[in-house]
């Protein structure tokens, strides 16, 4: 398994008591496999997505990435396990306004120091069709360009697990479609295994398995 | 309507935080700013009033003969307080015993400000009124001389008088032709039985006058227009002596750090009020897409930022009030009277100095912010470089100009610092942008914690530069107030040598000159200078047919010497050569006022002789020095005939104070003046304003610590934002920490060393255009700069990277 969860839970203080995001969450997923996390809005899908990738601490339960007990690790021991497994693509793109395309996905593997960082940044930049566009900076690409950067670099580091949050919402239908059948297509030429946080149902499908978030319970 | 909202959006911002660096960079400049002026205005009122009590009046007018009917008509019409006064020399005779005096007459409104300390019987008094009619006060040399006791019968010409006091003090003290005499008082009514004065007799009509400044200055002119040769027109404002011009100059130092504290609110408001602006893109977007227009939503930021003014006018001010009082608490002693209230300087410098800041560093921002489009926010898009930038900077600038001139009130002086920073600033972007200008390796170089600061230093160059030029601004005006506070202020009290003069001789007659000498080489006291005095009159003579000769309006305290007085440097013509052909030697401040040069003629009236001659040198006068100072100097052979007293000055040890006692029981008619108090009182003040400057000091520190603080705050964001993504892909803290501690380290270190650079002009100016001492290099601050510029912007680096790492990348992301 490359994720696995057992009763994972997450709350937070609120000023009416402890607030419940999600609650005894079990789940699992197979290295190359795709997984759907799907809900509406405020039912826990993006804690969830934190959660798995190490970027938050539950409140309770156990969670694995890749074997690592990321519950039992400490930030800077959950970043070093980040950099070796997962990769991110967000809805804003999160892309670093100062560097350029190349540069932006180059990042990931740098803090890996893999020593090809510039050819495999390159590679995946002409993958996802930005090779006239290396060189520019955020600001001078449109939306779905930038999301395609955020791609390129998600793919480039070569992680076994992509968590993508949203990757459509910031873009338009068809800006939208077309990224979604691009993550597929680059994800279906490599073993990693994905997983995706999203409204759209169409993106939903495209995925191995999925599961339903309501009121941070899997429905 | 807007000001409600505007006073709720105030609230909120200060509570939030948002506003408060600006607030405390506000308040700490009001606080520095109303202290100093409060404190100097204090001090200089409180030396007014000693000046206006030892001149007798505001204003002193003294002639040969009475004024002339029509010009005393006039002056009756001015809404002034007159006493009037005769002065002449004269014997007393007691018992036998002979004494030449000084014989003041006065009216009935003696004294006119101020009091007398009399000597009665068996206790002291305080006194304002003239002796009653048949008395006499006299002073103790006189009692002493004639061998007299209160109650005796004394005779001045044909009139005898009961001697009622002893003089200890007066108020109108201030040097005359007598001044130094033994003295008499006595009532104005007495002085036609004493039938001494007599047609060619030697006497001075003395005038003093008070009232309020505008009817002083229309006495001045009507007083001046009927002048005579010989008249003198003295004013309490004239103040030249060393105590005055200790103050003064005590008031430019804390003028100084003062300055430096408002200069860096400035910078600090400036860089705050950007990030204010950037924060409130989007809610100025909101506004303008719900109808509000640009005037509307300026109006709307101006108000927030005129209530952040008067707050900070009045937390400033009620701080500043607390700083002057520790100020004046200890200077309260050094003075007779009550410190005076202060007037309202304090507050219309703080009100200006606040509004300049906030109308040259914040609005052009907030022009900045009303006019940027909304769709352009809504859509994310970058808002082009607009005029407001160009407003930006021009305002900036003259606000800084505006700024300086306000405090130094000279406009040479605002123009030589003004271009001494941007030279600074333009050397500082100039050597950042020419450091890094080679292009960047490819890539963050995020896998050392060296690389990655190495990238960042290249990547951030513009945004560095204008950091570092701030960092070297703080750390630059810190050692400047630094150096004030310790090396200028040390030079200044060095240019009073331990062995200065102590005590004046004056009245010293030619035959008792081989005694004086005697008695101090018996007691081992060093022999100085002794010079002879006359009074004289100096009349320039016409450089052409055409042209009248022009009095010079005043008398002369004469003297003559062959040798250049210590203090004195000739700085145009020659000293004389011991030939006939002498002439005169004058100082630069009689060469400027009478517009006198070399060559000139004058004739020089002396002792019932006239001369005719001309101006041999001009020399420069360091009228600071505790020694006999002379505006006109002539050769001994000119003066060969003419009748003199002597003056001269010792320097007596504390250890031989007795010395003087004795002096004084062998010399009986010679004046002896001690300045141990005086030169005690300079230094005590001097070194209590030395105090009052390091708590100026500190508040310049935490401004410049404020500023630094605003700098680093203001690329905040982008560095939290660049820390969470970086930390998203497996970036340790201690890789963040590390490249940000070198990062900030070389920054601190380049500011430190442009701060440095920054100083050492600073200082120099300081020292040769300001306080006139001769330039010197500070060795300490090429050290302090550097080390405090790493050490300090590298804890404060720290901190703020602590501050970011301890957040959630999570959030981070999410949420910004």
């Amino acid at each position: 398994m490359i994720i696995k969860t057992c009763n994972l839970t997450k709350r937070v203080p609120s000023a009416d008591g402890e607030l419940v995001i999600l609650e005894n969450i079990n789940l699992e997923l197979e290295e190359g496999r795709s997984l759907a996390i799907v809900g509406p809005s405020g039912s826990g899908k993006s804690t969830l997505l934190g959660l798995l990738a190490g970027l938050d601490s539950a409140t309770s339960g156990e969670v694995f990435l890749n074997d690592h007990p990321l519950h039992d690790l400490n930030e800077d021991e959950r970043a070093k396990v980040r950099k070796e497994n997962v990769a991110f693509v967000f809805q804003s793109f999160e892309l670093l306004p100062g560097l350029t395309a190349l540069e932006n996905v180059m990042l990931p593997s740098e803090l890996k120091s893999n020593p090809e960082a510039k050819e495999r940044a390159t590679e995946y930049l002409v993958r996802v069709g930005l090779n006239n566009r290396l060189n520019h900076y955020p600001r001078q690409l449109s939306g779905g360009e930038q999301q395609r950067v955020a791609i390129a670099r998600a793919f480039a580091c070569n992680a076994k697990v992509l968590f993508v949050d949203e990757p459509t919402g910031n873009l338009d239908n068809k800006t939208g479609s077309r990224i979604s059948e691009l993550l597929f297509e680059v994800n279906q030429e490599s073993t990693n295994a994905l997983v995706v946080v999203t409204h759209d149902v169409n993106l939903a499908k495209k995925c191995d398995d999925q599961v339903e978030l309501s009121e941070g319970l899997i429905t | 309507m807007a000001y409600r909202l505007s006073l709720k959006l105030f609230w909120r911002e200060l509570k939030s935080g948002q506003l408060i660096i600006m607030f405390f960079s506000l308040v700490l400049a009001v606080a520095t700013v109303s202290s100093i002026s409060l404190f100097t205005d204090r001090l200089e009122k409180a030396l007014m009033m000693e000046t206006q009590e030892f001149l007798g009046g505001d204003l002193k007018f003294e002639s040969n003969d009475l004024i002339e009917d029509e010009v005393y008509e006039k002056i009756q019409k001015l809404n002034l307080k007159t006493s009037e006064m005769v002065q002449f020399a004269s014997m007393l005779s007691s018992q036998g015993n002979l004494q030449l005096a000084s014989i003041k007459a006065v009216d009935k409104n003696y004294p006119l400000v101020g009091e007398m300390e009399l000597q009665s019987e068996s206790f002291n008094e305080i006194v304002k009124n003239p002796p009653r009619k048949g008395q006499v006060w006299l002073d103790r040399r006189l009692m002493d001389i004639l061998d007299l006791q209160i109650g005796e019968t004394v005779s001045i010409g044909e009139a005898d008088f009961s001697v009622s006091h002893i003089i200890i003090t007066e108020p109108d003290r201030a040097s005359n032709s007598f001044a130094f005499a033994a003295k008499a008082i006595i009532n104005m009514e007495d002085l036609a039985s004493t039938n001494v004065i007599q047609p060619g007799s030697r006497v001075r009509f003395a005038s003093l006058y008070i009232g309020e400044k505008d009817e002083i200055l229309l006495l001045k002119n009507i007083l001046e227009n009927a002048k005579q040769p010989g008249d003198d027109i003295r004013e309490a404002t004239d103040s030249n002596d060393s105590l005055g011009k200790a103050i003064e100059r005590s008031g430019n130092f804390l003028l100084l750090g003062g300055l430096l504290a408002v200069l860096m609110a400035g910078f600090t408001v400036g860089i705050s009020s950007q990030k204010f602006a950037r924060r409130h893109i989007e809610y100025v977007a909101i506004l303008k897409s719900l109808g509000s227009t640009s005037w509307e939503i300026r109006s709307l930021y101006s108000l927030i930022f005129i209530e952040l003014g008067i707050f900070s006018i009045f937390f400033g001010l009620i701080l500043g009030w607390y700083t002057q009082e520790a100020f004046t608490g200890v200077l309260r002693e050094y003075f007779p009277t009550n410190l005076p209230a202060p007037g309202f300087k304090p507050l219309w410098i703080s009100s200006l100095t606040v509004f300049i800041c906030l109308i040259g560093f914040v609005y052009p921002n907030l022009v900045k912010l009303t006019s940027i489009s909304p769709l352009n926010i809504l859509r994310r898009e970058d808002p082009r470089k607009s005029n407001s930038s160009y407003l930006l900077s021009v305002l900036a600038l003259s606000a800084m100009f505006v700024l300086i001139f306000v405090y130094t009130e000279r406009l040479m002086l605002t123009t030589v610092i003004f271009f001494s920073i941007l030279f600074v600033f333009a050397l500082g972007f100039g050597l950042i942008l020419s450091f890094f200008r080679t292009r960047n390796k490819l890539g963050l170089g995020a896998n050392k914690a060296l690389s990655l600061a190495w990238s960042e230093l290249h990547r951030r160059k513009y945004s560095n530069s204008l950091q570092v030029l701030a960092f070297a601004m703080a750390i630059g005006l810190s050692l400047i107030a630094f150096s004030a506070r310790t090396d200028l202020m040390s030079t200044w009290e060095s240019t009073l040598p331990p062995d200065s003069p102590n005590n004046f001789l004056i009245n010293i007659t030619k035959s008792e000159l081989n005694s004086i000498y005697s008695f101090l080489e018996e007691n081992e006291i060093e022999k100085r200078p002794f010079y002879p005095i006359t009074s004289s009159i100096i009349i320039k003579l016409p450089g052409s047919a055409l042209e009248d000769p022009t009095p010079i309006d005043r008398n002369f305290n004469l003297t003559w010497s062959s040798e250049l007085p210590e203090n004195n440097k000739v700085i145009s013509g020659d000293w004389f050569k011991g030939t006939p052909s002498d002439g005169l030697s004058i100082s630069n401040e009689i060469a400027q006022r009478y517009r006198l040069s070399i060559g000139d003629e004058v004739k020089v009236f002396f002792s019932d002789q006239e001369v005719n001659t001309y101006i041999q040198n001009i020399r420069e006068v360091n009228w600071d020095s505790f020694s006999p100072n002379f505006f006109v100097i002539g050769p001994p052979s000119m003066f060969k005939d003419s009748t003199a007293t002597y003056i001269s000055s010792l320097y007596v040890p504390a250890e031989k104070k007795k010395v003087i006692s004795k002096f004084m029981m062998e010399f009986k008619t010679v004046s002896v003046l001690s300045i141990d108090a005086i030169i005690d009182r300079v230094n005590e003040i001097i070194e209590q304003v030395s105090k009052a400057l390091e708590i100026v000091l500190g508040l310049t520190v935490f401004s410049a610590m404020l500023l630094t603080l605003a700098t680093i705050q203001d690329g905040f964001n982008q560095r939290l934002h660049q820390s969470a993504i970086l930390r998203t892909f497996g970036a340790s803290t201690s890789l963040l920490q590390k490249s940000t501690a070198i990062e900030f380290a070389f920054l601190g270190l380049f500011a430190g060393l442009l701060g440095s650079i920054l100083a050492q002009i600073g200082i120099f100016l300081l020292e040769t255009q300001v306080f006139e001492l001769s330039a010197s290099f500070h060795g300490k601050i090429w050290i302090m700069g550097p080390i405090i510029g790493t050490i300090l912007i590298c804890t404060l680096s720290t901190l703020l990277i602590f501050s970011i790492t301890r957040k959630n990348p999570k959030e981070i992301i999410y949420n910004t």
